[in-house]
């Protein structure tokens, strides 16, 4: 199988290493670290980014709070792939009252505007009390998972719908196959390009939101840097103290951009691959 | 044919049962009072207050109400603006949302279906296009509409900044709104007069000597229309979205920039009704944009069989 | 492509260019606005939940009020009170029972004359229980006031006696020196209750039926846009008043109050935008209305039990630095009760000022005492004290300071968790109790030192630190009950001692009310409760 040569597993496991290097970085001390001297200095060469106004240098607090959006957005859309990837398929290969059922679930809670879904949870999340308001981290964790879940999931059961009319499938199930066997030996091959898309796609949109929820202030909650958060601070204090607008703003759109511009080479090289496949 | 409009108005109504019933449950796991704590200092106080709320009655006593408030469309009053019936706070705030979300809503489509259009007559530009599109994705709509706020109101003078509900104010929220969309239907424009054009019907037309214009409009987008038009309620979704900090950021009386503080404040009625109202919106847009979308599948396969 | 379409694009790109650097070089005027000399145009308050004497709470919403009605006294920045419905008042020598004498020629914006049932009417709604108004309990004063609130008794019971329609005679629950100075605040503003029956919900937001007594009335109110108030030409002092209209513009953005401000469209700023947001425009200025920010401990918390944790936590805070973060304006509280807060003791200094007054604790911190505190209440440097959490609210400023306050603790192995909570949520798990440390804010709402006090009562529902203290309560009895101004002083120093000896409380800073505003603009002035009224202003 053409997809597993030797440069994409060698991106996938670069991928896999980012992700558990970004996890286990902990909140080095340095974020918090205040000094009311400094508040609001311009960039100097000791504090390459200037200060903001804590006093807190702005550099470490954009390394952390990258690393924070780029992890939240992977894990939390990795999950949601995995989930959705479950229930999709299970409703692909499900057939009568147990896939309408299914699907009627998907309907419902799809037609929910999802903002209103990503307000309710991060106020529940966001007041747990956990330490160091790491519910909010949950929170917005578990808020980007379920609302993306759906779309996902539609697609995959579309997509294993169209599988199952194969012939190879109705053999295998009359042959007595239960779901997981044919889950992993016959749906899971077919789609994989389809999740890999998926993934790609959907990681932008995740760190988007994750910004989008802390400008709005129902993030991620201080003391854990955010993106979002210093941009709406950064805009208050625009007029004397621009650069705390400008460079959180221009981070935010590099790593967005730069997880666009990956997914859009994905896909052309998957596509480009399925063509030669045909 | 009617089956299926019975089935989906059906669905409609279990649809909005749902969403009441979950956001209602949402809203009572939120810790927190719908009243300020602020300059009470009896017990007295506080037992008045839930009394007249209605707040210390039993939660399915309220759970019922709800029910019977959203078949008459009539949640009562706010909360945290007292006296102001939530009908009213609607009423006053959605035309103006209503009219930005239109605008958008066209103006994105003109101008997306335009860029796909000529980006797919040119090579050339399809490269740059690319560019633009991916750099317009990523750019969040909160920071461009901080950017453009700043720049073109605040240091230009060009366009108002107070609210005066005449079409200047307009322009750069829309425009704010607008980024996402130009650039998927563009996209899809694009891509699918690309497949139209391979298709047999264009190629017969072409060889029949009619010129590229009428092909283009008479053939091939009619049928690309139809990828956009279920776009139509993706946009309207993000827009709900969108319109929350565009509405915040350009001042805008719209119906999302409250809706965060009164979902923070705990305003039972006016979140059960606005949530009502959204949600109404979108699936019955949704609902709507499917119907049009099979009539013109059929109508398309009644085409083609008598060709 | 072809050529003429190379010439067009490259004429477009031109016109884009010259208009960019025209638009760039163009001056900006600033628009000093020549002001309107009879328009003010103020930015203090965006989310009004209600113009209405019973149901207004916070202060910016109060301050417009102050501005349409009047009560029996009028209170200026200084805490004198004037006349203002009333000409005089005169009580029995227990002071139980106060006699006002109202003037015969106040009227109302429609022409109405104000008689003391105005009077009774805004009282009694007030203590409605159907009301449901916050502000009931500060009319406990009125005999059977408490008991009719609690629906225990009815209205009839009340003390509130309309002898003529000039003469109002009230009876109070026990013996009160201050009740002239208590009719100054909003609560006690009369109503016509004639025009709320028309309209019960919504009467507050129409000119036809928010009929108001005092300096201006409600023009029109644009839900979400602003409240325009007119002069009011049936307002018995209206010769005095030079201002015609007030507009309140209720923005809630910051770029836009600060362009509004910039370009002469508002005349005054505060509260909406914060200190360094303010700064950014134009000098700030500071009223005397003290704010002061502390913490309180949960003394029902084990962590809490032994005074010498508290004590070193209380000296471990070096409040000087904490001061100079959160910016200009703001000062270390070293005691409880801020300076400038009650200007009319016995000696006519500032309660901070006179003879008993001292400083409870210094503007550095103390770190070798905190940690040998800590050592002998068995925590050597904080090892084995479990983590401290503190509760506090989502507003910028709280989470500041609590930033700055967890990171001074650790310098003494103290550890905090910072609960940041939405504010609604925050007030709830505060008075369920689920905090060790919790912020607090006071400001006084009403012209009586009991104000600062009444929070360390047993059974305030505003006693968070649960402080429980009977030599406190017997105190604070006399205080809201004696008549003798030079006791009650005493009386209120020896309090603020008990509260800090016993370190109840962690006083961080105060900060005095601040605000920006066209220098043009005079005569406008700040009460002791923090209300701005233009009644007196002008434009030079």
């Amino acid at each position: 199988m053409k997809f597993w040569s030797k440069k994409n597993i060698f991106i996938i496991i670069c991928l896999i290493a980012i992700l558990i290097f970004l996890a286990t970085m902990g909140n080095s001390p340095a974020v918090e670290f205040q000094n009311s001297d400094l508040k609001y200095s311009k960039p100097s060469t000791h504090h390459i980014f200037g200060n903001d106004s804590l006093g807190r240098d702005l550099f470490i607090r954009i390394v952390y709070a990258t690393k924070n959006a780029i992890s939240i957005a992977l894990y939390s859309i990795l999950t949601c792939v995995f989930i959705a990837t479950i229930y999709g398929a299970y409703a692909g290969y499900a057939s009568g009252i147990a896939e309408k059922i299914m699907v009627m679930i998907m309907n419902i809670i799809g037609s929910i505007p999802d903002f209103l879904i990503a307000i309710f949870l991060m106020m529940f999340f966001n007041n747990i009390g956990l330490k160091n308001n790491n519910g909010s981290l949950f929170g917005i964790f578990g808020t980007l998972v379920i609302v993306s879940w759906i779309p996902v999931a539609r697609v995959i059961k579309n997509e294993t719908k169209k599988i199952m009319n194969n012939d190879y499938i109705l053999y295998s199930k009359l042959k007595g196959a239960k779901f997981f066997h044919i889950f992993f030996h016959h749906i899971i091959p077919n789609i994989k390009n389809t999740i890999i898309i998926l993934v790609i796609q959907r990681v932008p949109s995740a760190i988007f939101l994750e910004a989008f929820l802390s400008f709005i202030g129902i993030g991620l909650q201080p003391p854990i840097p955010s993106l979002g958060k210093m941009i709406s601070e950064g805009i208050k204090t625009a007029r004397l103290y621009p650069h705390l607008l400008i460079i959180p703003s221009i981070c935010l759109i590099l790593i967005i951009l730069i997880f666009n511009i990956i997914g859009e080479v994905l896909i052309k090289k998957l596509n480009d691959e399925e063509l030669k496949n045909e | 044919m009617i089956k299926k409009i019975i089935y989906g108005l059906l669905s409609i109504v279990v649809s909005i049962f749902f969403i009441n019933t979950i956001t209602f449950f949402l809203i009572e796991i939120i810790p927190g009072e719908s009243y300020d704590l602020s300059y009470i200092r009896s017990e007295a106080v506080v037992k008045n207050i839930e009394e007249k709320y209605e707040l210390n009655k039993p939660i399915g006593y309220r759970y019922v109400k709800m029910l019977k408030n959203t078949y008459t469309f009539d949640f009562g009053n706010s909360f945290l603006s007292e006296g102001r019936s939530v009908n009213s706070i609607i009423k006053e705030h959605f035309p103006i949302s209503a009219k930005l979300g239109a605008l958008t809503i066209i103006y994105s489509f003109i101008l997306g279906v335009i860029i796909g259009i000529v980006t797919s007559r040119y090579k050339i530009l399809k490269k740059i296009s690319f560019i633009y599109f991916v750099i317009m994705i990523s750019i969040p709509n909160f920071i461009l509409a901080a950017i453009l706020q700043y720049f073109l109101c605040v240091k230009l003078n060009i366009f108002p900044i107070i609210w005066n509900d005449n079409i200047l104010n307009y322009i750069l929220p829309c425009i704010t709104l607008s980024s996402y969309p130009i650039v998927f239907i563009a996209k899809l424009t694009c891509e699918s007069i690309e497949e139209v054009n391979k298709m047999d019907f264009v190629l017969a037309a072409k060889a029949r000597g009619i010129d590229k214009k009428t092909i283009l409009f008479r053939y091939v987008l009619k049928n690309s229309i139809t990828s956009t038009l279920s776009y139509l309620g993706t946009i309207i979704a993000n827009l709900l979205v969108g319109s929350f900090v565009v509405e915040s950021i350009f001042n805008i009386p719209g119906l999302g920039k409250y809706f965060v503080t009164y979902v923070m404040n705990k305003d039972y009625p006016v979140v059960m009704g606005l949530t009502l109202f959204y949600s109404i919106l979108l699936i019955v847009s949704t609902y709507l944009i499917d119907l049009i979308v099979f009539i013109k599948d059929n109508k398309g396969k009644k085409y083609e069989i008598l060709e | 492509m072809k050529k003429s379409q190379i010439l067009f694009i490259i004429i477009i790109v031109c016109v884009i260019v010259i208009a960019g650097v025209f638009f760039t070089l163009r001056s900006k005027d600033k628009g000093i606005k020549t002001a309107d000399k009879d328009t003010i145009d103020v930015s203090i308050a965006s989310q009004i939940n209600a113009l209405d004497p019973a149901l207004s709470l916070t202060v910016d919403i109060r301050s417009i009020l102050s501005n349409m009605y009047e009560g029996l006294f009028n209170i200026d920045d200084k805490g004198n009170i004037t006349p203002g419905v009333a000409t005089e008042y005169y009580s029995n020598d227990e002071k139980t029972i106060y006699t006002f004498k109202l003037r015969e020629d106040a009227k109302w914006s429609d022409g109405m004359p104000v008689t003391a049932q105005n009077f009774k009417d805004g009282w009694t709604r007030v203590l409605n229980p159907e009301t449901a108004s916050a502000w009931s309990s500060y009319l406990y004063y009125i005999k059977n006031a408490e008991a009719y609130n609690k629906g225990e008794a009815s209205a009839e019971d009340l003390g509130i006696e309309v002898k003529d329609d000039f003469t109002l005679i009230v009876t109070m629950e026990e013996p009160c020196l201050f009740f002239a100075e208590m009719t100054t605040i909003q609560p006690y503003y009369p109503v016509r209750l004639d025009k709320i029956n028309e309209d019960n919900q919504n009467w507050d937001k129409n000119s036809s039926t928010q009929i108001s007594n005092g300096a201006f009335r409600l023009k029109e109110w644009n839900n979400d846009v602003d409240i325009q108030l007119v002069k009011n030409e049936n307002y018995w002092n209206n010769q005095e008043i030079k201002i015609k209209n007030i507009n309140f513009l209720l923005y809630s953005d910051v770029t836009l109050i600060q362009n509004a401000y910039e370009t002469g469209t508002l005349d005054f700023v505060e509260y909406t935008l914060t200190n360094d947001e303010m700064k950014q425009l134009d000098e700030i200025k500071f009223a005397d209305y003290p704010n002061i920010r502390i913490l309180e401990f949960n003394l029902d918390k084990d962590i809490f039990k032994d005074i010498r944790v508290r004590e070193a936590i209380n000296l471990a805070l070096n409040r000087k630095e904490i001061a100079s973060f959160m910016g200009e304006g703001n000062n270390p509280l070293l005691a409880y009760i801020p300076p400038n807060a009650f200007k009319n003791t016995y000696e006519n200094k500032d309660f901070r000022a006179d003879s008993l007054a001292k400083d409870y604790y210094s503007e550095e911190a103390n770190i070798e005492k905190a940690k040998q505190l800590l050592k002998e209440a068995g925590y050597e440097n904080g090892e084995g004290l479990p983590t401290i959490n503190y509760l506090t609210n989502t507003i910028g400023y709280n989470v500041k300071t609590a930033e700055i306050v967890k990171n001074q603790l650790s310098k003494i192995g103290v550890n905090v968790q910072i609960n940041s909570l939405d504010r609604n949520i925050m007030q709830t798990t505060r008075s369920n109790g689920e905090y060790d440390l919790t912020t607090e804010t006071f400001l006084s709402e009403f012209p009586d030192i009991s104000s600062y006090l009444y929070s360390f009562v047993s059974n305030d529902f505003s006693n968070y630190a649960h402080f429980n203290s009977s030599e406190y309560d017997e105190i604070y009895a006399k205080i809201i009950s004696t008549s003798d101004q030079k006791e009650k002083f005493e009386l209120a120093h020896k309090a603020e001692e008990i509260v800090l000896t016993n370190q109840v409380v962690v006083p961080l800073y105060y900060l005095k009310l601040s605000y920006i505003s066209n220098d043009n603009l005079k005569g406008y002035i700040h009460d002791v409760t923090g209300c701005l009224n233009f009644k007196g202003a002008y434009y030079e």
